[in-house]
């Protein structure tokens, strides 16, 4: 009952034992809070108070003895003191409690002086954090190789190291009742459609829970289309991808305590693109997009696709490979779809064994895995060759697109069109395809369609989507952008070869 | 019903399909039996009512109230003999569709699911129609721009890869038995060229108007065109016998033979077949939604969509017994009968609503 009824006083005694007392009771049965006394000026008593490894102790004590040294007399002077003389640090009052107790969530010091009804915190926020690595899911060849990390100072900071313009904004709000989670949400000014940063601001503020512990948290919350098997925000850990993003007018939203920040809005086709398409010769990026538009639908529909051929469709596959596959499915127990649906459950379940497991055992099960998977289950003739390929062919189809959120997506939507397929052949196949192109129709991220620029149709933003366009070429912003689609700065490329030429 | 707007555009995409979908495979064979050689024309001749059919369709858009011929109907022939009018033309419209679903399903167990009864094969695509109408025009209207590309596309590819078997001195001699064979195939062909009066329903509903008549016309143009690439390439590789098939295409596209690989390719004309009808028969779906909406003044549109699917599954069966009965209506009295329920009857309505306008205009 005691504890509780401090909550309520958060007024600061004066009297620095009452306030210890206060103080403890707070934080009773904290065991990472620490209490240091000493003696200001060699005289008035004084208690900082911190969290364990969240401040930095070596300052702490630092600020300790120089205060010791201090000559003071009385209060006013004292503080006179303190504001003019600590300019190595930040310095602030505060007049409550339950302010103090934020700040020292964040990892700042505070400390209580007798005869002072209010206390100071000092900025020391300073804890271990993980270095900035090489983003492991987005892996370039070309590219920048660092990837965001936990912390959300260093996460803005490689932002900022990218866009080094004032108006590229970072608003702040806090989420979670418990966890009070920092969020951020970027955006460059004269760029990103204000309705739309209105919008996710809404839509955050919105989000009343206990806690946020990963940027999935809050896509959950501020999707459109929640129960779609579509993402409709991008993750990613790479800065570039986030600063190209805000370059087209869009938003991130970064969470603290995960690497991972949300860019919205996106469109299908976004999902499609990788960072590295825009470093590499446009030839060659654009003979990629194509591959993955191409290994897009292969990953999708090639298992239903073979089922309903051998199901339903014999005649149309040429009698000579016909018969190969014939050969081969002699000994199978199975019709088509059982084997399709058993071989790609097992894929399935090796993959997510593969992420879960230690290092040390990874090798040993892969190699376990393409063991049962293919030689063994073909020689016991459980399945037929064909089967394992189709499998082998969907899985490598599946992971050449380069965000995970879609390579997912898409592997789960192979399961009900395969069982339309089995059921209903080609027919089946296309009202399944037919199915996910309405959905597809109807979803928006944050008011974009979610197919655009193919349907609604904008001609002419279909440069960046049917090849990859010189940067000179593709001057147009995306048409939600704050100018409508209005025109990228930059001079047409100068013929450099010819000039030289002349010399 | 999500309630969205779509463009012109976008609205003669749809246009587009709705009257290619179920003609490109039927038709070669039907101007075959009535116009012989001279089929090939009957779709030029014929545009000539679907141009016309536009200009009716907007100019009955332009002295509605609010832009719905429903309306019009209303304030034309009195609240409750437009109310009946309404339905009536509503249910003409059910039957019409009830028609092409029945066509469809038929289709498919001819000659892809001989086993598979036409109840699940008609209900799975009713579903799927039930579902594009639920999410709205605007969602209907993406989904064409995705798919209706990838149908013409399809269509022309089959053609051209024909290119090599056509004979082009079948179609000569020119005129041979007269212009009266040429008349009789240009009516039947008419006869899809007016479902294009279906946009009444979603004229309202357009963003911007002034351009349906541009798009409108380009639409007509384009399936002219289309009409008459399917039937030149049906007739030049089969001749008269062309009439002998119901569906020439799909008889057509099993002469594709490259590589000893290339086979077999009726998996796309049914591709090409299935995509077609599916926007063809939401189309329809849509516009009777719409209509039933307006007329019984439905505050929950979306209440409508599953009643609308029921009735649209049961009347394709109640429609006739065997789909023998439902072929002898199209050829004997069918194209009167859409021409009546889709081009006479807005025209009569037209010219009372033109008739009470300028009465009205000369009392005060």
């Amino acid at each position: 009952m005691n504890a509780i009824a401090f909550d309520h006083d958060q007024t600061i005694s004066p009297h620095i034992e009452k306030s210890r007392v206060q103080m403890e009771a707070l934080l009773k049965d904290c065991s990472d809070a620490a209490y240091l006394e000493c003696k200001l000026g060699g005289q008035v008593k004084g208690i900082f108070c911190y969290f364990n490894g969240l401040t930095n102790e070596e300052r702490l004590n630092e600020i300790r003895f120089e205060m010791s040294d201090w000559d003071i007399g009385n209060a006013e002077k004292w503080l006179e003191s303190v504001e003019q003389e600590v300019t190595s640090f930040s310095c602030t009052r505060m007049e409550s409690f339950t302010d103090m107790m934020d700040q020292m969530t964040l990892g700042n010091s505070i400390l209580l002086v007798d005869g002072f009804d209010f206390g100071f915190v000092f900025s020391l926020s300073d804890w271990r954090k993980r270095a900035i690595e090489d983003p492991v899911a987005e892996s370039v060849i070309r590219g920048p190789r660092e990837g965001f990390t936990e912390s959300l100072d260093d996460n803005m900071a490689m932002l900022r190291r990218r866009i080094r313009k004032s108006s590229l904004k970072m608003k702040g709000m806090v989420i979670g009742d418990f966890t009070k989670t920092r969020i951020v949400i970027g955006y460059i000014e004269e760029l990103a459609a204000p309705e739309l940063i209105k919008e996710i601001e809404e839509r955050l503020s919105a989000i009343k829970v206990d806690g946020i512990l990963e940027s999935g948290n809050i896509e959950e919350y501020i999707e459109d289309e929640p129960y779609s098997p579509f993402p409709q925000m991008i993750s990613t850990e790479r800065p570039d991808t986030v600063a190209a993003g805000l370059l087209e007018g869009r938003a991130v939203i970064f969470t603290d305590n995960t690497p991972f920040a949300l860019v919205a809005p996106i469109s299908l086709f976004s999902l499609l693109q990788s960072p590295e398409d825009y470093y590499q010769r446009f030839l060659i990026s654009t003979f990629i997009r194509w591959l993955r538009y191409l290994f897009f639908l292969v990953a999708l529909l090639v298992p239903s696709a073979y089922v309903a051929l051998l199901t339903y469709h014999q005649e149309m596959i040429p009698s000579a490979l016909l018969l190969s596959i014939a050969k081969s499915r002699e000994s199978i127990p199975f019709p088509a779809l059982v084997e399709a649906f058993i071989m790609e459950t097992m894929f399935e379940a090796l993959r997510e064994a593969g992420v879960r497991l230690p290092k040390q055992v990874g090798a040993a099960v892969s190699i376990v895995g393409a063991l049962v998977i293919g030689q063994a289950a073909t020689s016991a003739g459980l399945v037929s060759s064909p089967m394992v390929m189709v499998v082998a062919i969907t899985g490598i189809a599946s992971f050449l697109l380069p965000h995970y959120s879609i390579g997912i997506s898409i592997r789960l939507l192979r399961f009900p069109i395969m069982l339309m397929a089995g059921v209903l052949g080609l027919l089946g196949l296309l009202l399944g395809v037919i199915g996910i192109v309405i959905h597809l129709s109807g979803l928006r991220s944050f008011g974009v369609p979610y197919l655009s620029p193919i349907a609604p149709m904008m001609v002419g933003e279909w440069k960046d989507v049917v090849m990859r366009p010189p940067g000179w070429v593709s001057r147009q912003r995306p048409k939600f952008t704050r100018s409508g689609g209005g025109f990228r700065k930059g001079a047409r490329r100068k013929n450099i070869g010819t000039a030289s030429n002349k010399e | 019903m999500v309630q969205g707007r779509i463009s012109a555009f976008q609205l003669s995409i749809l246009m587009f399909q709705l009257i290619l979908s179920s003609s490109v495979l039927l038709m070669p064979s039907i101007s075959t039996a009535l116009s012989g050689k001279d089929m090939w024309m009957t779709p030029i001749l014929s545009s000539a009512l679907g141009f016309f059919t536009i200009w009716m369709v907007l100019k009955i858009h332009e002295i509605s109230p609010n832009g719905s011929f429903l309306e019009l109907l209303e304030t034309t022939c009195g609240r409750w003999v437009g109310k009946c009018f309404s339905l009536a033309f509503i249910l003409f419209q059910i039957h019409i569709v009830a028609i092409t679903i029945r066509d469809y399903g038929e289709f498919i167990v001819t000659n892809f699911f001989l086993k598979t009864p036409v109840q699940v094969i008609i209900g799975a695509m009713l579903l799927l129609c039930a579902w594009v109408v639920k999410s709205g025009i605007e969602v209907m209207a993406r989904t064409g721009q995705i798919f209706i590309p990838v149908i013409t596309l399809c269509t022309l590819v089959i053609c051209i890869l024909l290119i090599p078997e056509l004979d082009p001195t079948e179609i000569l001699p020119i005129f041979e038995r007269g212009a009266a064979p040429i008349a009789k195939g240009t009516v039947v062909v008419a006869g899809w060229f007016c479902q294009l009066s279906l946009i009444l329903f979603i004229l309202p509903l357009v963003k911007d108007v002034k351009e349906v008549r541009k798009w409108g016309y380009l639409a007509v143009t384009g399936i002219m065109l289309m009409m008459l690439i399917a039937n030149l390439t049906a007739f030049l590789l089969m001749g008269e016998s062309t009439a002998f098939f119901n569906y020439p295409l799909l008889t057509a596209s099993r002469y594709i033979a490259y590589a000893e690989f290339f086979e077999h390719v009726e998996a796309v004309v049914m591709m090409v077949w299935v995509l077609g009808e599916f926007f063809k028969i939401s189309f329809y779906y849509y516009a009777i939604c719409k209509g039933l909406e307006e007329t019984c003044r439905v505050s929950k549109p979306e209440a409508l969509v599953l009643p609308v699917c029921v009735l649209l599954f049961t009347s394709t069966f109640w429609l006739a017994k065997d789909f023998q009965t439902v072929g002898d209506f199209i050829a004997v009295s069918g194209t009167l009968y859409i021409l009546a329920g889709n081009l006479i009857f807005p025209l009569c309505i037209f010219f009372v609503a033109r008739m009470k306008l300028r009465f009205k205009m000369n009392q005060t």
